[in-house]
């Protein structure tokens, strides 16, 4: 089945007490893909996962589930299921009888359910567990329930709202790790809603990011992470310097402090004020006068401050003016107010429009990483 | 529902209104309507043990007129000032005690000893003062062992034992109130109290009283309430020695079977009541704002 | 805070005494129920159980007795299915009038219970309902019922909105939902409710005098007797009540405190 449309939302809205939370948003998800609705809180990315399971219905706009309209469907009559955030176990049930709740109002046969339940247990690592109580199991335990749970009912496509919200950083990367696998080992659809860009980026073979309501970029994570077409998705995604200046239709890039980049730039050519985005990773520091010939643009700097991250080092450097943020595999040598020499390659710098002074994603507080 | 049917779940609020309807519907036959038909019978009269049809206010009139209602209403509001003056002085240094100086695990125990009397037969505690406070009672009979006394006090039937009644009646309830309010007090903001110096007495005038004057002044709102329509207490430990308000509302419907002038009677208690609430709740807006100034 | 050890010890002083004053008239009541002697007083004659075989060979407070307790549980299961369907509603009633309606639902809790016992006598005057249990249990459900209401209320609201939409979405319907999901999470909270409006309207004197009618109750007949004075009858009556009261009412506090 190529290409087969498992979600299709198109041009949705809703509003809440005259505020619009999500706006004319349009999307499609392929079967067996696992994409992620990634964006700060208050993005609308909730609300548009609670739209999918039919738990609000839409002001306007359709929701189409594998080609079927559903937009008025209440969520039981949906091949959705849902993993909340908080698990929403039953906690005066056993485990078993928690998977085995679906499966009960569907009216599968009690041989057939127990078989089923010992499967779903299986799948997620929890075999022999059925008879305890959620209460008896870890966080992370819990999370595999409500897992197993939902997908005992084989839906079409299983939702995931920040379902490792609530679990401490060592499990998390454990249970990334596991989810990813268990999605690819099933084909399921897979949609997940997350603030965590590095959860997204892990996981998803497409990222959604999400801001006032609609969807600022769709992509692979790589081209996300790349090629961002907007200040927001590109300090969103991870640090970024930038610089602001003007961008010419011919690619090329000028700025009041850096002056003239010249080679190409990614990014869509446009004319006018453009904001250009470094990675700290594609950014080097070199002594002064040991400059790389290799690369178009190289400008003299100073380090204003080191921060020492363990895996690596970020090193602050002022460069004409600017702040430029330079990352450093391990410890570095250069301490600060030492003098050096910056440079990156052109080809991996991008260019994005100037979202203008009023837009918060340019000073860059909404968005702490 | 069908799968088939496609359906707006936004009704879905408006129906599950509906299972407030079982509550609401009782309350408003059985309560508001009730209420409606008090305050209606109070501007009635009765003739032959019928009520009349046309409006009066001549309950009122003469209740307003008559000095011995004047005289009980005194005697109630009294009463009740004094019993909520002693409960709150008894209850707060014993929350306070449950609180802060009784360990956590013992705290639960020793609530539900004090509270749980509360809920239990009022009739029956104010029937074990008989034997307390009797003339034969233990007390007498302790007092005089001890040597305090020769002849036996006469507490029962007196207003002492009104007293007394009534603030075993209510001391549960107000020990509660006031140990929830307590309970919710940051301790951090006692530490800070202290290591700012502020002696334990100081930390109790400046953090806890004020930080606890909301429960305080709801607790003693309500007892307050419970205190001056209660008559129990008045006609059996007080032997009626002194009439209060209740109790003459109770007269006129057992020994008058006049309901216009009892309904009459309870409104104007309620009034009363109601309007020294009233300048309570002045009391509490004031306690409130202290409250935010000193948060500051 | 800590506490100079001086400071301790008066209060622990302070707590018992306390204790002697709310306990005491009543473990006192519970002795002499066993004391031989006619007059409950001391020196103590010797021990005795036939205050309780004189109140179970009365016919009046059997009668009574049973009167109260079908009363109580009639009451108390009115009550509780009031208060749950009514917290149940709240849950899902998204007004900005909820906060009013629980205010109005509660205040029959403040209203004095002479006014409403007197209410409630004309109300069922004019309806012509003669004066029977059934009265008092109409008009104990109308201060029971917000009781119940906010106690099932209070742990109804410990259950996560997620606990729903995750029933829903996995096929369940809105009753399906109650019966499998919300009302077995409540139960604590209901059975408190259940026990707690059972002793009230077991023990409740004021509006049961005023529309009881000729079917006297406990607390109306006991009301009757204590007037008269001190008996050792009555003493037995008093524990017994007593005794029945304190454990459900335990019961309901531990169930109340116990988190989940």
């Amino acid at each position: 089945m190529p290409e087969q449309i498992d979600v299709q939302l198109d041009q949705v809205t809703k509003r809440y007490e005259g505020r619009t939370v999500v706006d004319r948003l349009s999307l499609s998800v392929e079967r067996g893909t696992f994409l992620s609705i990634l964006g700060p809180s208050g993005c609308g990315k909730t609300t548009t996962l609670r739209m999918i399971g039919g738990f609000i219905t839409p002001d306007e706009g359709s929701v189409r589930i594998a080609g079927e309209d559903v937009t008025d469907l209440p969520p039981s009559a949906r091949s959705t299921s849902m993993v909340f955030q908080d698990y929403a176990l039953f906690p005066h049930m056993t485990v078993a009888d928690n998977i085995g709740f679906g499966l009960r109002m569907q009216r599968v046969k009690r041989p057939e359910a127990r078989e089923r339940i010992e499967k779903a247990l299986s799948m997620v690592g929890l075999a022999g567990y059925g008879r305890r109580k959620p209460s008896q199991l870890s966080g992370g335990q819990r999370q595999r329930i409500a897992l197993a749970r939902s997908l005992v009912l084989h839906p079409t496509i299983l939702l995931l709202d920040e379902p490792l919200g609530a679990l401490d950083a060592q499990i998390r990367k454990q249970m990334q790790f596991e989810l990813k696998q268990l999605q690819t080992s099933l084909g399921q659809t897979f949609v997940y809603v997350t603030h965590d860009q590095e959860e997204a980026m892990t996981m998803s073979d497409r990222v959604a990011i999400m801001r006032g309501g609609v969807i600022e970029q769709l992509g692979t994570p790589d081209e996300v992470y790349d090629h961002p077409r907007t200040l927001f998705v590109a300090q969103f995604l991870g640090e970024c310097s930038s610089v602001r200046g003007r961008c010419e239709e011919n690619g090329s890039f000028f700025s009041d402090t850096l002056g003239r980049l010249h080679g190409r730039i990614t990014g869509v050519p446009f004319s006018g004020p453009a904001v250009l985005c470094i990675r700290p990773e594609n950014i080097v520091f070199s002594p002064r006068g040991a400059e790389r010939t290799d690369h178009a643009f190289s400008r003299p700097a100073v380090i204003r401050q080191r921060m020492f991250k363990g895996l690596n080092t970020w090193l602050c450097a002022d460069c004409c003016g600017e702040r430029i943020i330079c990352e450093v595999i391990g410890k570095s040598a250069l301490r600060e107010g030492d003098e050096i020499s910056l440079s990156f390659d052109p080809q991996n710098a991008v260019i994005v429009p100037d979202p203008g002074e009023e837009d918060p994603a340019v000073s860059g507080q909404e968005v702490e990483a | 529902m069908s799968p088939l049917e496609p359906v707006r779940h936004r009704g879905a609020s408006n129906r599950s209104a509906g299972w407030l309807l079982p509550l609401s519907g009782w309350m408003v036959i059985f309560y508001l309507i009730p209420l409606v038909f008090i305050i209606g019978t109070s501007f009635r009269t009765m003739v032959n043990y019928q009520l009349t049809s046309e409006f009066t206010m001549q309950n009122y009139l003469a209740i307003f007129a008559e000095p011995l209602y004047w005289k009980a209403l005194r005697v109630s509001l009294l009463l009740a000032v004094k019993v909520v003056a002693i409960t709150t002085l008894i209850a707060y240094p014993l929350a306070m005690v449950l609180v802060f100086i009784v360990p956590k695990r013992w705290r639960t125990f020793f609530l539900i000893l004090i509270i749980a009397p509360f809920w239990t037969s009022y009739l029956i505690r104010a029937y074990s003062w008989f034997i307390v406070l009797g003339n034969n009672g233990i007390l007498n009979l302790l007092l005089k062992s001890l040597g305090l006394i020769g002849q036996p006090v006469q507490i029962l039937y007196t207003g002492t034992a009104t007293t007394i009644g009534l603030v075993h009646y209510l001391l549960p309830i107000m020990t509660l109130t006031i140990y929830t309010t307590l309970e919710n007090i940051d301790p951090k903001l006692l530490e800070a109290a202290n290591d700012l110096g502020a002696g334990g007495l100081r930390s109790f005038f400046h953090v806890i009283l004020p930080l606890s004057a909301g429960g305080l002044v709801n607790g003693m709102m309500f007892i307050y309430i419970l205190a001056f329509a209660d008559f129990v207490s008045p006609a059996t430990l007080g032997g009626q020695t002194e009439r209060v308000f209740p109790q003459l509302i109770v007269d006129a419907v057992q020994w008058n079977i006049n309901w216009p002038l009892a309904s009459a009677l309870s409104i104007v208690m309620v009034a009363a009541i109601f309007l020294v609430l009233l300048v309570l709740s002045l009391f509490r807006n004031i306690g409130s704002r202290e409250n935010g100034g000193s948060g500051k | 805070m800590k506490q100079s050890p001086k400071l301790k010890l008066v209060g622990w002083i302070y707590l018992i005494l306390a204790m002697i004053f709310v306990l005491g008239p009543i473990l006192v009541t519970i002795a002499f129920s066993f004391n031989l002697d006619r007059f409950s007083s001391l020196p103590w004659r010797g021990f005795t159980l036939q205050w309780y075989e004189k109140m179970f060979s009365n016919e009046d407070i059997i009668h009574s007795l049973g009167n109260s307790v079908m009363l109580g549980v009639c009451v108390s299961l009115t009550a509780v299915l009031l208060g749950f369907t009514g917290a149940y509603g709240l849950r899902h009633w998204k007004s900005k009038w909820k906060g009013a309606y629980m205010l109005a639902s509660i205040s029959p809790l403040a209203v004095p219970w002479t006014l409403m016992g007197l209410a409630l006598l004309i109300f069922f005057n004019r309806i012509n309902l003669p004066m029977s249990v059934v009265t008092v249990w109409i008009s104990h459900v109308v201060f029971t019922a917000p009781l119940a209401l906010t106690i099932i209320n209070a742990r109804m609201q410990t259950i996560p909105k997620s606990m729903e939409n995750a029933a829903w979405d996995l096929g369940a319907g809105s009753l399906q939902t109650m019966f499998l999901v919300i009302l077995p999470q409540t139960l604590p909270g209901i059975v408190a409710a259940a026990l707690l409006t059972f002793t009230i309207s077991f023990d409740e004197f004021i509006i049961a005098w005023f529309v009881c009618g000729f079917d006297q109750t406990l607390p109306v007949y006991i009301y009757s007797i204590i007037r008269s004075g001190v008996s050792p009858t009555i003493n037995a009556i008093g524990t017994m009540v007593f005794c029945i009261s304190i454990t459900l009412v335990s019961i309901a506090q531990v169930l109340q405190r116990k988190k989940d």
